[in-house]
């Protein structure tokens, strides 16, 4: 049960969580796990609106940084154990990533990674274009290179990890205001005061925004300037089909990527090197394209023929929340107490958001800097410290 | 009780829809995700209304202040390999967004 409080939002609170998605859900439970009380999370529309309930699913450890990798590896094991935690099956399923590439020019970055990879313990391997048949037996490898596999790799149903966060946060205690929105944001002195919601104000020292593609615009209100733009993604799913893919498929030459479903459809995406980067969301438009369908179409019955005959059932679009290196952004700024931000996850912000979450929760409740939220951290684009990760797809 | 389905292609009663609602899915958009309703092959063709008229009676209130969740593309299922022989068309709205864009860092 997750109750939905419908009157006005409470006159104080210990931290106001913006954004109903896994982030601010996640980040919600984490506190309330370590012992914070009064937290208040604001959702403009239904939980998983935003980002989370349009994404893949998709979680992976084959990532090219090294936080990348830690983040995603510490991730799974939390999905590994997240059903029985926050009590709701979260139709998590190991079926592995199989990324493929037809570029003879990627093979040097992929096999350092791999190594890399290793190095943290992500049991991924190279493979040989032919090898790659004995993870996917119809696959038509004739243009492929060569490819990365990591068995412990898999997919999860964005909106059960939504409810199950929200259900178990509930539990201890965090209020979760749907249909809420935060119109303003009382600061000054160096410091959060206070949110103005369209159900009422809430006197706050904390605040921390979770608000994915709309975070930019959040920043903007605390005199905070983000670097992320945001651009349109497409998705689509199949007719179901009985269970024959067993891993997640995905090029990084193409951009495809393409599971299998606990309930037997085909879940996939393309990316489209024309769409355009946005930063206000009054220019975002989530309408679905026939380009999309079309152009998903040919690489899917390239990649694997024995889709032809499958039937393309609905598409629909989200956004990605994009930072110019491809990883979040964590953590605080200096000069302004009280404000947090988990935000920027580059169309990876599902698989990174548990540990991410979690780290973050350790840090604003004990205090003790985190070595990985810091090298994420919004001041690392001032220090040009900033090593782009190679991999990103979609 | 004789079970009565709400939805066909993903076989839903009325009464796990209830129960649904019951366990704080209040809204179409929830129903929806979480029982399965409208999510198969008609794509709510045969059971978006009959959800609706149920939650509407669930929650004592009016069907028309029921919101419906969206109908998307395409309107009948389509096979890949009919798609894949379509002529590629262009992104749609680029012309709107390129007048919309007006960001200082590409000096447009
Ligand atoms: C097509 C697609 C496929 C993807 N596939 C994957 C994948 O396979 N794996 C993966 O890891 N990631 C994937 N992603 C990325 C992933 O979806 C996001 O990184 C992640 O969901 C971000 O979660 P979030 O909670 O930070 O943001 P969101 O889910 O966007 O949540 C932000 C919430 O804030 C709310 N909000 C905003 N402003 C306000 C306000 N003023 N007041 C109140 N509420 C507000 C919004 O309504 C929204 O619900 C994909 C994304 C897309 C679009």
């Amino acid at each position: 049960m997750i109750p939905l409080p419908e009157g006005p939002v409470p006159a104080t609170a210990d931290a106001v969580i913006v954004g109903g998605g896994i982030n601010g859900l996640a980040i919600a439970y984490e506190l309330a796990r370590r012992g914070m009380k009064h937290l208040v999370v604001l959702e403009r529309d239904y939980l998983g609106s935003g980002s989370t309930g349009r994404c893949g699913g998709g979680i992976r450890q084959q990532w090219t940084t090294e936080e990348n990798i830690r983040l995603a590896q510490e991730s799974v094991a939390a999905f590994e154990r997240l059903a029985g935690e926050l009590g709701l099956q979260t139709f998590f399923r190991q079926g592995g990533y199989l990324m493929v590439t037809e570029d003879e020019s990627h093979l040097d970055s992929m096999r350092k990674a791999v190594a890399l990879q290793n190095s943290c313990q992500v049991p991924s391997r190279f493979l040989e274009p032919r090898e790659c048949l004995e993870i996917v037996p119809q696959l038509d490898i004739s243009r492929l290179k060569g490819a990365s596999f990591c068995q412990k790799d898999g997919t999860a149903y964005p909106f059960s990890v939504v409810w199950g966060y929200a259900k178990a946060s509930a539990r201890r205690g965090v209020q979760i205001f749907i249909r809420t929105r935060l119109l303003e944001v009382r600061h000054g002195d160096g410091r959060i005061t206070g949110v103005v919601t369209d159900r009422g104000e809430i006197a706050t020292p904390l605040l921390i925004n979770c608000a994915g593609p709309w975070s930019r615009s959040l920043a903007a209100m605390v005199g905070v300037q983000l670097p992320n733009r945001q651009e349109r993604h497409e998705i689509m799913v199949s007719e179901s089909c009985k269970p024959f893919l067993d891993p997640m498929v995905i090029s990084i030459s193409d951009g495809i990527y393409f599971s299998q479903s606990m309930r037997g459809e085909i879940v996939g995406g393309i990316g489209d090197p024309q769409e355009p980067h946005w930063d206000r969301p009054d220019q975002f438009d989530t309408r679905s394209q026939l380009r999309f369908a079309v152009r998903f179409a040919r690489a899917l019955t390239a990649y694997w023929p024995p889709a032809r005959q499958l039937r393309l059932m609905r598409q629909w679009a989200g956004m990605y929340d994009v930072t110019p290196d491809h990883r979040p952004i964590l953590g605080g700024v200096p000069g302004l107490e009280g404000y947090q931000m988990a935000c920027g996850y580059s169309g990876h912000g599902f698989m990174l958001a548990p540990m991410a979450a979690s780290r973050l929760a350790k840090q604003i409740t004990t205090g003790e800097p985190d070595k990985i939220i810091d090298s994420l951290s919004l001041a690392r684009f001032a220090r040009g410290d900033i090593e782009a990760d190679a991999f990103v797809v979609g | 009780m004789s079970k009565r389905i709400l939805c066909r292609c993903e076989d839903v009663t009325i009464e796990e829809f209830g129960k649904a609602y019951r366990d704080g899915f209040a809204e179409m958009e929830a129903l929806k995700r979480f029982t399965g309703v409208g999510t198969g092959f008609c794509q709510g063709k045969g059971c978006l209304c009959e959800s609706a008229l149920e939650l509407a009676r669930l929650r004592g209130i009016d069907p028309a202040q029921i919101p419906l969740t969206n109908i998307r593309p395409p309107i009948e299922p389509l096979t890949f390999e009919e798609l894949a022989s379509l002529d590629l068309p262009p992104l749609m709205g680029e012309m709107e967004t390129a007048l919309l864009r007006k960001d200082p860092e590409v000096g447009s």
